[in-house]
């Protein structure tokens, strides 16, 4: 391929500037027509301004100042003409959005540009130099006053029947009037203070019918959210509410005074709940709301009453009554730990609701537990301990057992073991003896519980922390009476201290002896153990001598369920009270 | 011997610049030296290089025109006020004129300047339109048109100075009858090296246009005339060459040693001159061919009546 001959090339370039030249003299031709026609343009505009005739004068010049072409004519003329067009623009613009925010009737653009039309007319007024001439003659020919003035009119009229016709029909779905009149400017009124006292009357009435018939059809709720919405609302719009604050306070006032007489709490704490919510329009020191606190502190203080007095399950209901009012997790969760503390035994009850315990203990301070429980359960064969360690954690145990749940005991031996760390001995029915016993020792530590031994025997006593006796133990110390080593894998048989029937005289005594000494003075093991028959203890209403006196018991007729600091808790013909633990004690 | 056989060769143009002879196609971008007068690709007729070269230049000058149009234009574009544009105008006219009366003044100047940068600019392409018509050539020899191929060579040889072009125009003339009425050339033919072929084509020229052999030929068959000797005739031939040089005295003066040398191989008629030539100029440096001249008629023509009484 031949590259490009000089010859072609000098003819494409000739032939591009021949085009670029052409284009180049159509535009200075162009430019020439044009600039003649605005020299034409302007000289027209000339003759009409001398002859006053502003709006063609204006009309005339902005056509050939919008040509630009050419620079022409007298600087300050130019410049008075430039300062009319630019009336006419903003002029023609406000007139042009008036007409479309009429037709389309938005409010509050038409009261913006009502106020920027009378901002420009003001500037106008009273002036004779041309621009106010000019102003005035555009505004005639654009009439705007007018377009203004039957908007203006027409609107006060339908907002007024608007108003009038939600009162009737008691529909406040739709209530742009109140916008409509406020935007209404003040001369249509006839003036700024006629306007606010027209207003004013006019909402008065209007949201006084409109209360009076809420509270005749909506609850409670509705009528305050739907009230304080009208007093956002006009507060939004600029206007006094007091009067309408005042009404409402009233009516919520009766309202919640009414059912605090009738003690209907749960009705209370809605309206109370309810009120609250519409705290931001009432004022700081609103009677009602003075009022509810009142009533609140007062129920929170009865519940205290109720904890003091340990009647936990009212204050529970009262607290989580009381709680869409004021957050009561809190109080609800102290008053949980001081219900334990109470009733430790509560500790399986919340674990196991649904599980029956046959034989129930519970205690504070042992095995490193602030507090503990335990108890049988028939239906699976086991025994359930929990434990609230000293970091309010909570430590759930279980052991199965194999014996006869029927005929199951539990108690603690604070002898066998030691009095901080005491061994749980469950006796049953034996099959091979009369009894059998199972031991068992938790180690929190290592939360497990520890099966110590599992023997049968006829008897079996607690001679010290190391040794038992038992009457003709199955196995090693059959017929015989022997002393059996505590180890830790189980009893081991250390001597024989009689013969079975040689010693069934001593034994009978020596059994008798080993109940004496059962019921120990430590909290626990009082479980089953019962007072003389013939003795009467007084009963207290807590677990100490300060708590009220509230009667007496007779030996034999009560259940222990709990020991708490050298007390026990009792059940009596179903009433519960705390006796001196020593009391008990033979 | 081969046989040679008898042609009309075309006529050649006469022209007073080589260049005259380059025609151009401006619509292929070809140029052509040789005698068609139509373009063979796209059949446009040819137009002289140097016609071209003018269109190019005259399209240079009307797109200098045309700029300073555009100025003008943007000038007057630019303008903001009545008096910008008047100056505009104005300003833009007095420069039209002016560039317009310098052009006439010195464009002819320009033509020719122009006319050496094209030719500089175009030379790749003349070397590939030349090296086209050495195809087209040898395309002619394989077809046997040796007069076409001739022809085209002798034309191509206006613009190639080689050896391999003057043996090619020797080989074909070689192979017609030459005749006085043949435009023949002999110094455009002359090789850089000995050539044997060259030497037969001098031996059939001297016998119909002698006037042809020139200085550059008698120099060359000086310098050579060990190799011709050994050509069969090769002392003849020398003869016919020496007779030929006896046109002018300059020649004569020049190449003496080579007149004398073969003066033996001097036709009778060429021997005559050169006894009338030495009789006049005797005195003036030739009385060595004078002498050598007298020997040969004394020996050979002594009773022949023509060349009595001259020595």
């Amino acid at each position: 391929m031949l590259p490009i001959s000089p010859y072609h090339r000098s003819l494409w370039v000739r032939n591009i500037f021949l085009g670029l030249f052409a284009l180049g003299l159509i535009a200075v031709l162009f430019k020439l027509g044009f600039g003649y026609k605005q020299i034409t343009l302007y000289k027209q505009a000339k003759a009409f301004y001398e002859q006053k005739n502003l709006l063609q004068a204006e009309e005339t010049f902005s056509r050939a100042h919008d040509m630009a072409v050419l620079s022409y004519g007298d600087d300050e003329w130019n410049s008075t003409m430039l300062q009319l067009t630019a009336i006419r623009t903003e002029l023609e613009g406000l007139h042009q959005y008036s007409r479309s925010a009429i037709s389309e009737k938005k409010v509050a653009e038409i009261g913006a540009i009502y106020e920027q039309y009378q901002a420009v007319k003001q500037q106008y007024q009273n002036q004779k130099d041309v621009p106010a001439m000019f102003f005035q003659q555009l505004s005639a020919r654009l009439g705007m006053d007018k377009s203004f003035s039957d908007y203006y009119l027409n609107a006060l009229q339908t907002a007024k029947a608007q108003a009038q016709s939600n009162l009737e029909k008691e529909n406040y779905q739709d209530e742009s009037f109140i916008e409509t009149l406020l935007a209404i400017p003040d001369e249509y009124y006839g003036g700024k203070k006629k306007k606010q006292a027209e207003l004013s009357a006019l909402f008065q009435n209007y949201e006084k019918t409109k209360l009076r018939a809420l509270i005749a059809s909506a609850p409670f709720e509705d009528i305050i959210t739907k009230t304080a919405t009208s007093i956002r609302h006009y507060e939004k719009l600029g206007i006094e509410t007091d009067w309408l604050v005042n009404q409402l306070e009233k009516y919520a006032l009766a309202e919640i005074k009414e059912v605090i007489r009738s003690k209907d709490l749960s009705a209370f704490v809605d309206m109370a709940a309810a009120y609250r919510k519409i705290q931001d329009v009432l004022s700081s020191d609103s009677p009602v709301l003075d009022s509810i606190t009142r009533y609140l502190e007062g129920k929170l203080k009865q519940a205290e009453q109720y904890i003091k007095s340990f009647e936990f399950t009212k204050a529970r209901e009262l607290y989580e009554q009381l709680n869409p009012l004021q957050d009561t997790a809190k109080l609800l969760s102290d008053l949980e730990k001081l219900w334990l503390e109470y009733d430790p035994a509560r500790l399986l009850q919340l674990r196991y609701p649904d599980r029956t315990f046959t034989d129930m203990l519970s205690g504070t301070d042992r095995w490193g537990a602030k507090l503990y429980a335990f108890g049988l359960s028939e239906a699976d064969q086991r025994l359930y301990f929990a434990a609230k360690m000293p970091n309010d954690s909570i430590l759930y145990l279980e052991q199965s057992l194999d014996v006869d749940m029927k005929s199951a005991k539990a108690k603690i031996d604070d002898t066998l073991g030691s009095k901080e760390k005491p061994v749980i001995i469950v006796s049953a029915s034996g099959k091979e003896r009369a009894n059998a016993y199972t031991a068992l020792s938790p180690n929190l530590t290592k939360e497990s519980l520890d099966k110590r031994f599992s023997v049968e025997a006829d008897e079996l006593s607690v001679e010290d922390s190391e040794h038992v006796i038992m009457k003709n133990a199955a196995g090693k110390g059959e017929n015989e009476i022997a002393l059996f080593k505590l180890e830790d894998n189980g009893l081991a048989y250390i001597e024989k201290l009689a013969d079975l029937d040689e010693s069934s005289e001593e034994t009978t005594e020596g059994t008798r002896s080993e109940e004496a000494t059962f019921p120990a003075d430590g909290s626990t093991e009082a479980t089953d153990q019962t007072p003389p028959a013939t003795q009467k203890i007084d009963v207290f209403a807590g677990p100490g001598e300060e708590y009220e006196k509230i009667g007496q018991v007779a030996d034999g007729s009560f259940q222990v369920i709990a020991d708490l600091n050298g007390w026990y808790q009792i059940v009596s013909n179903g009433k519960e009270g705390w006796i001196r633990a020593t009391a008990s004690t033979p | 011997m081969r046989k040679r056989i008898g042609v009309q060769f075309r006529k050649t143009r006469k022209t007073t610049h080589t260049y005259e002879r380059i025609q151009a196609c401006t619509r292929c971008h070809t140029y052509h030296v040789l005698w068609e007068t139509h373009c063979e690709t796209c059949g446009r007729a040819y137009t002289p290089i140097r016609q071209v070269s003018h269109a190019v230049t005259r399209r240079n000058v009307q797109t200098r025109f045309l700029l300073l149009g555009l100025f003008v234009c943007l000038a007057v574009l630019s303008a903001k006020t009545l008096l910008q544009l008047a100056l505009a105008g104005g300003i833009g006219c007095v420069l039209f004129i002016l560039f317009f009366v310098m052009q006439k003044k010195y464009g002819i100047y320009e033509r020719d300047v122009q006319f050496q940068h094209f030719l500089t600019r175009e030379m790749e392409t003349l070397k590939k339109s030349l090296l086209r018509h050495l195809e087209e050539v040898g395309n002619d020899v394989k077809e046997g048109h040796l007069k076409e191929a001739y022809e085209k060579t002798r034309e191509i040889g206006h613009f190639i100075d080689s050896d391999t072009i003057k043996i090619r125009k020797i080989m074909f003339l070689n192979h017609y009858v030459l005749r006085k009425d043949m435009e023949l050339e002999l110094e455009t033919l002359i090789p850089s090296m000995y050539d044997k072929d060259f030497m037969e084509y001098v031996r059939e020229v001297i016998k119909v246009q002698p006037s042809l052999v020139k200085k550059s030929v008698l120099t060359y068959v000086r310098r050579y005339k060990n190799q011709i000797l050994l050509l069969e005739n090769g002392d003849q031939l020398i003869g016919q060459v020496a007779g030929a040089a006896l046109r002018m005295k300059s020649y004569v003066d020049e190449y003496q040693d080579l007149i004398i040398e073969f003066i033996d191989f001097l036709p009778r008629e060429r021997l005559l001159r050169l006894a009338k030539m030495v009789q006049t100029h005797k005195n003036e440096g030739w009385e060595q061919l004078y002498h050598s001249t007298k020997n040969r008629v004394d020996t050979h023509y002594a009773f022949d009546p023509d060349f009595k009484g001259i020595l």
